[in-house]
């Protein structure tokens, strides 16, 4: 009773304080508008007396001096009038604040910017996107550059293509270029901004003048900046943006109404066109890009639980990662789960790290095992474990697409390779050793197995995707046609780095399938739209110099990798194995390392990843980091603060059974395991080397076609043909009712039904049943016994917990 | 919550208190409580739309329009298709000579043939016509908003018991049949997948119990599942146990139930209605379809490839035409026979035509400035020919109309509202679709 009302109290005393916002901060303090199209967006900020900061953009009173000179939006933004200067007044009923403002060039006598004030007007309206005008083959014959990153050619192409109709200086407004967008004639893109509007205006403009494309002194854009660039957000609520454009000559406009917006998290936030971030329900971290001329500025949005008071504080621990992580449940006012059962702890990290159900008898030993460290032991046993190695051959041979392309000649490669990642799994081969060895991979394939990876791709360019893709989280695929439009990866870059790849020759080796890779003594990529080739570089490191054309690329682009400060390599694999246990990754998807798809967790990435780093790239220290961690040890069961959390890891996220994990759990609980065709007997579904082993079970429940060194391959999507295969397929029946099955056993055993049952619980669930479900359970069996089916009743009993969501679920 | 449940159950259909039982021990109404509170709603207030299906033939890879629906005999030579045109049923209107059947059907079916979209990537095609919505892209093999079918099963569910809702026949389709899933409405409104071989005698894995497992020892499974598999659900945020046990509910009906094994069962027919529908994979499809929507599923898609022709064109047409006219135009009349033309609707389409110019290799390349769909029955008008294209067939001369237009279509005869919403992924609501209008001349 006492607690309630203190719950009261307190909620209402920082109510009042939390609600009360006075006006503490008003940019930009001077407005230069140039040319009657010019705005400026103002940015008020507030402050609660705990310091807590709230956009105040739409509700501060605007009131401009001169209503001649310039007038404000109630959103904000500063429209010109007519040139001259005045002030506006911004004030709460605390405060007021003053801004500066002039106006120039209303008549507009300065020549339009075609690359900043024409192409954006592209951009923002989506008339360059994919769908439309940017495609390759162009949209009814208008072609632009995809999302304006080739200025010169969408000059060409609006300039002197179409028969000269696109545009008439003569008279610009009968000009295709407005005459389409604004709806005056039919558009397949529908009206995008109406005649009068400042879009319209600007083009007219331009034609007006002769379609200037670069004007003498015209600045050039060189940094883009988003404010405010991180802020603490509640949900629900708004907050404004503005975007600035910093050119080389010193200068700097805004642009927020030109630029476009982007959210990576739209559970998060969502941002409209005009630059104002909505938060929704999610609790944690968006990035908001903003796009313009090329370049992009990221703002972060991190949406916190307001109505959270208190969260409950974790002992403090040696894993680095616990208290990075509980630092950003604080911030957000995310009150963690609770700590997890030995069993499901057990069960958990077993299915992770090996790949299977732990042993009934080793759960019930480490439950009752008093030492305060035994869930770092029950890791290292784990580690210890030939499973261990299996599981993580199994996620490494999908990943590097280890396939039997070439049918049944192919499969002694696919065998040596997955022998060779099983072994380096094994004795804990140094990551950075292990790509090492395959990127840099030659030789002949029978004797050096890593050398199989450049069989599955043939050209150049798959090669460089998938380096990029696997090892160092970057999708560059985008930069092969046009500059990326969400990273800066240009073309050049591109090409560069795919030179990394061009002197790769592969001979015939002992058989067509075995090749021997060997290094031609030249060979560049060509970047096709300049038509020059590139001279092999790693991606984004200005530092490294002409590589000596007398060595194998490769191994510079290996050095490039393993040196300590490589802001890819080892970031990319801690990511991808924080995901694997975890659930999520810190950036999601787990290989789109992303200047506007930043981590939700920046330090906890940089931690992790520099640990791994000055550790000799140990993964199974990595595995050990984190499978001991508090994050990896919280109850999946949701508390009222965390509910809705899907990227903080306030508790653990549930997932289904990898296809190979769940068959291999049937046949143990079962007691009537998988036969694959030519391995041997009792060989696990986990331990198959290639994709060469034909289960309809495992096509079914997801299991990847190694066609991609994408993780997403993977799928755990339930559908009705999986559970129709579970509740009556002749698979599962053929499993219950063998011979030699567990039914078959239980059934001639003669312990009483209580100990069978929590045999079954144990093995299935890694937990005893609860007396109810004994009781159902012994209910059950007893009732087939009377009517002379007792080995149906097993039968049935199996079958049941095979079909429970507890058993389907890592959880 | 279920007392509740149980009363509306009890007050406002036939649903017996058995069944509901059953339906309630495995949490069936997290999921889709709303959608059966939402089509026992619609179906009381609009008689018309209570029992109507929809078969959605796709023809995947985008099918030359001049060799099949909108031939152009008076087009100049690099254009013109040595296929030829004939005379149909309706006066002045013509078809490639390689579809006589339809020609001799056609007045039970519309053809549009001024339909345009603005992709001529094959994805983002598949994805506007299987969803109404152009695509960003950004997810490769993944519809971004719910398949059409994925709509009518969550709005409207299925018209009989025991069957899914919605059904999809892929196999051999060009794509694999992408995008025909539920999106942000979550795995439950996927389609039933059927990709056995219908030209035989279709089996369909695991929908026949095991021999030697009865029926009674399923339910009483079914029983005893419904009281251990008790895990909290709240602990799965991604909504997948949920979907499980809607799974679950659903596999029941179909195995225990008589309902859908006997509707696929295709060697019930007559054999020589299974020959007139063509003994090919088109045909037997089109037929098992047929006996799919009788049963109660109400959308089938099924997509048939490959029409990819980029080279050789009229001779792959020659091939790949007269079993798609025999299997059209023999679902038409069938449909019509049983007298079911007013409540099933047949679309056939693909994601996008073919370019009128003949390119080097004989083929015809992409080209979404113009394509034809045939709409059958459904309640619409009939024996018309809506749109036309310019003498060289390459965009429409007259009611250029886009994808959305006829999906809008479907749903009015369906009776879904398209202003409808459904919250996404981060509780935005979306339309169902607001874009586009039924087409006025077949309503």
């Amino acid at each position: 009773m006492i607690a309630i009302c203190l719950a009261i109290i307190m909620a209402g005393a920082v109510g009042s304080d939390d609600k009360v916002f006075e006006l503490s901060e008003v940019v930009p303090r001077q407005a230069m508008l140039s040319g009657s199209a010019g705005r400026v967006q103002i940015l008020a900020t507030g402050r609660s007396s705990h310091g807590i900061l709230k956009d105040l953009t739409t509700s501060v009173k605007y009131t401009s001096a001169d209503r001649s000179i310039a007038v404000v939006t109630p959103d904000g933004r500063i429209h010109p009038v007519s040139d001259g200067s005045t002030t506006i007044e911004v004030c709460d009923a605390a405060r007021s604040e003053r801004i500066d403002v002039v106006v120039s060039d209303f008549a507009n006598q300065r020549p339009v910017h075609f690359v900043g004030e024409v192409m954006p007007i592209f951009s923002k309206h989506g008339c360059n996107a994919g769908g439309c005008h940017g495609k390759a083959s162009g949209q009814n014959g208008f072609r632009l550059s995809l999302l304006g990153f080739d200025p010169a050619a969408d000059f060409e192409s609006l300039t002197r293509e179409g028969r000269g109709r696109r545009v008439f200086p003569a008279a610009p407004e009968a000009s295709l270029l407005v005459k389409k967008p604004t709806g005056q004639l039919p558009h397949g893109g529908g009206r995008k901004f109406a005649i009068g509007s400042p879009e319209s205006e600007t083009l007219i403009r331009w034609i007006g003048q002769g379609m200037p494309f670069r004007t003498r002194n015209e600045p050039e854009l060189v940094r883009l900046e988003v404010e405010p660039g991180g802020r603490l957000i509640p949900r629900q609520s708004r907050q404004q943006l503005r975007v600035l454009a910093f050119y080389r000559d010193g200068s700097s406009s805004d642009v927020t109404r030109l630029a476009q917006f982007q959210s990576n998290a739209s559970e998060l936030a969502e941002v409209d066109a005009n630059g104002v971030i909505q938060t929704q329900g999610g609790i944690g971290e968006a990035a908001i890009m903003a796009r313009f001329g090329g370049l992009v500025a990221v703002a972060r949005a991190t949406v916190f639980n307001e109505a959270q008071r208190a969260i409950r504080v974790l002992p403090l621990s040696d894993n680095l990662v616990d208290s990075l992580v509980s630092r950003q449940l604080q911030k957000l006012g995310l009150d963690p789960s609770a700590e997890s059962t030995d069993a499901e702890f057990a069960r958990r990290s077993s299915l992770d790290i090996c790949g299977q159900l732990p042993r009934p008898d080793k759960v019930m030993a480490f439950e009752t095992d008093p030492d305060p460290r035994k869930r770092q032991r029950w890791v290292e046993q784990l580690l210890a474990q030939p499973e261990y190695a299996d599981y993580f051959a199994l996620k490494w041979s999908s990943l590097l697409k280890n396939k039997r392309g070439l049918g049944k000649l192919s499969q002694p490669g696919t065998f040596a390779f997955h022998g060779w990642i099983r072994q380096a799994m094994a004795e804990n081969k140094p990551y950075d050793r292990f790509v090492a060895e395959i990127v840099a991979a030659r030789g002949p394939a029978n004797v050096n197995p890593p050398v199989y990876w450049y069989r599955q791709t043939s050209t150049i360019e798959d090669r460089a995707d998938d380096t990029a893709q696997l090892f160092l989280g970057l999708r560059i695929q985008c930069a092969r046609c046009h500059h990326h439009p969400s990273e800066r990866w240009s073309q050049d870059d591109y090409y560069g780095f795919a030179s990394l790849f061009a002197r790769i020759g592969l001979k015939a080796g002992p058989d067509p399938a075995s090749p021997r890779l060997y290094n031609l003594p030249r060979g560049l990529a060509r970047n096709p739209v300049s038509g020059i080739d590139r001279q092999p570089k790693p991606l984004g490191d200005p530092e490294f110099g002409n590589i000596n054309s007398m060595r194998d690329p490769r191994d510079d682009l290996v050095a490039w990798m393993r040196k300590p400060n490589n802001p890819y390599f080892a970031r990319a694999l801690v990511n991808r194995y924080w995901k694997h246990f975890l659930g999520r990754g810190l950036v999601e998807p787990e290989d789109d390392l992303r200047v506007s798809n930043p981590p939700t967790h920046p330090e906890l990435l940089d931690a992790l990843a520099e640990d791994f780093v000055q550790n000799g790239y140990d993964l199974k220290r990595l595995v050990r980091t984190i499978a001991t961690s508090q994050a990896y040890d919280r109850s999946s069961l949701p508390n009222p603060s965390n509910s809705a959390d899907r990227q903080n890891f306030a508790r653990f996220f549930t997932r289904r059974l990898p296809a190979e994990v769940l068959l291999d759990a049937v046949g143990l609980v079962t007691g009537s395991p998988e036969n694959f065709a030519n391995v041997p007997d009792g060989f696990h579904a986990i331990q198959l080397p290639d994709d060469g082993f034909p289960s309809f079970f495992l096509d079914l429940f997801g299991r990847p076609k190694r066609e991609s060194v994408c993780e997403c391959e993977r799928s755990s999507e339930p559908n009705l043909g999986q559970t129709l295969h579970l509740l009556s397929s002749d698979d599962l029946n053929a499993r219950l009712t063998s011979a030699t099955g567990r039914a078959a056993r239980l059934t001639a055993d003669p312990r009483p039904l209580i100990d069978k049952i929590t045999e079954l619980y144990r093995l299935a669930f890694s937990r005893p049943p609860t007396d109810e479900e004994t009781r159902e359970c012994r209910e059950f069996l007893e009732k087939r016994q009377q009517a002379g089916q007792t080995r149906q009743g097993y039968e049935d009993l199996i079958w049941t917990l095979i079909n429970t969501k507890e058993f389907l679920f890592n959880h | 919550m279920l007392d509740i449940f149980g009363e509306r159950y009890q007050s406002c259909d036939g649903l017996s208190r058995r069944s509901f039982l059953r339906v309630g021990a495995l949490g069936l109404g997290t999921l889709t409580w709303p959608g059966l509170l939402q089509s026992r709603a619609s179906e009381r207030s609009g008689k018309s739309s209570a029992h109507k299906a929809v078969i959605q033939i796709i023809l995947s890879g985008g099918p030359a329009q001049s060799e099949t629906f909108d031939p152009k005999p008076e087009a100049p030579s690099g254009y013109r298709s040595d296929v030829k045109a004939i005379a149909t049923r309706l006066p002045g209107v013509k078809l490639s000579e390689l579809m006589p059947r339809v020609a001799r059907s056609l007045d039970k079916m519309a053809l549009v043939r001024s339909l345009t979209h603005e992709t001529s990537d094959h994805l983002a095609g598949l994805h506007w016509i299987s969803t109404g919505f152009a695509s960003t892209q950004q997810r490769q093999d993944q519809n971004e908003r719910p398949s059409v079918g994925s709509i009518v099963a969550r709005m409207k569910g299925s018209n009989g018991p025991g069957v899914p809702p919605y059904v999809a026949m892929t196999e051999g389709a060009f794509n694999g049949g992408l995008f025909q899933g539920g999106a942000y409405l979550g795995p439950g409104t996927n389609p039933f997948p059927l990709n056995g071989d219908p030209t035989g005698d279709l089996k369909v894995r695991n929908l026949e119990p095991p021999a030697g497992l009865t029926l009674d020892q399923l339910e009483d499974r079914r029983d005893l599942l419904g009281r251990l598999d008790t895990i909290n659900r709240q602990r799965d945020l991604s909504g997948m146990m949920n979907g499980l046990d809607k799974f679950t509910a659903q596999a029941y009906e179909m195995v225990t139930g008589p309902n859908a094994r006997r509707s696929l069962e295709i060697s019930r027919e007559d054999p020589r209605l299974r020959d007139r529908y063509g003994r090919t994979r088109i045909g037997q499809n089109c037929l098992l379809a047929r006996r799919l929507v009788e049963a109660g599923v109400t959308f089938v898609t099924i997509s048939e490839g490959n029409w990819d022709h980029h080279s050789l064109v009229e001779a792959n047409c020659r091939t790949q035409v007269p079993p798609l006219d025999a299997a059209i135009a023999t679902l038409v009349d069938d449909l019509a026979d049983r007298g079911l033309a007013d409540d099933v609707l047949v679309l056939v389409w693909g994601e996008f035509g073919r370019t009128p110019r003949l390119n080097g290799s004989g083929g015809r390349d992409h080209w979404p400035g113009s394509m034809s769909a045939v709409l059958a029955g459904g309640g619409l008008k009939m024996g018309q020919v809506v749109g036309a294209t310019n003498r060289k067939g390459e965009q429409p001369t007259d009611r250029p109309l886009h994808p959305a237009d006829v999906i809008r279509t479907i749903y009015h005869v369906l009776g879904v509202d398209p202003l409808h919403e459904f919250p996404n992924e981060s509780g935005r609501p979306l339309a169902i679709l607001n874009q586009g209008q039924p087409i006025a001349e077949l309503i």
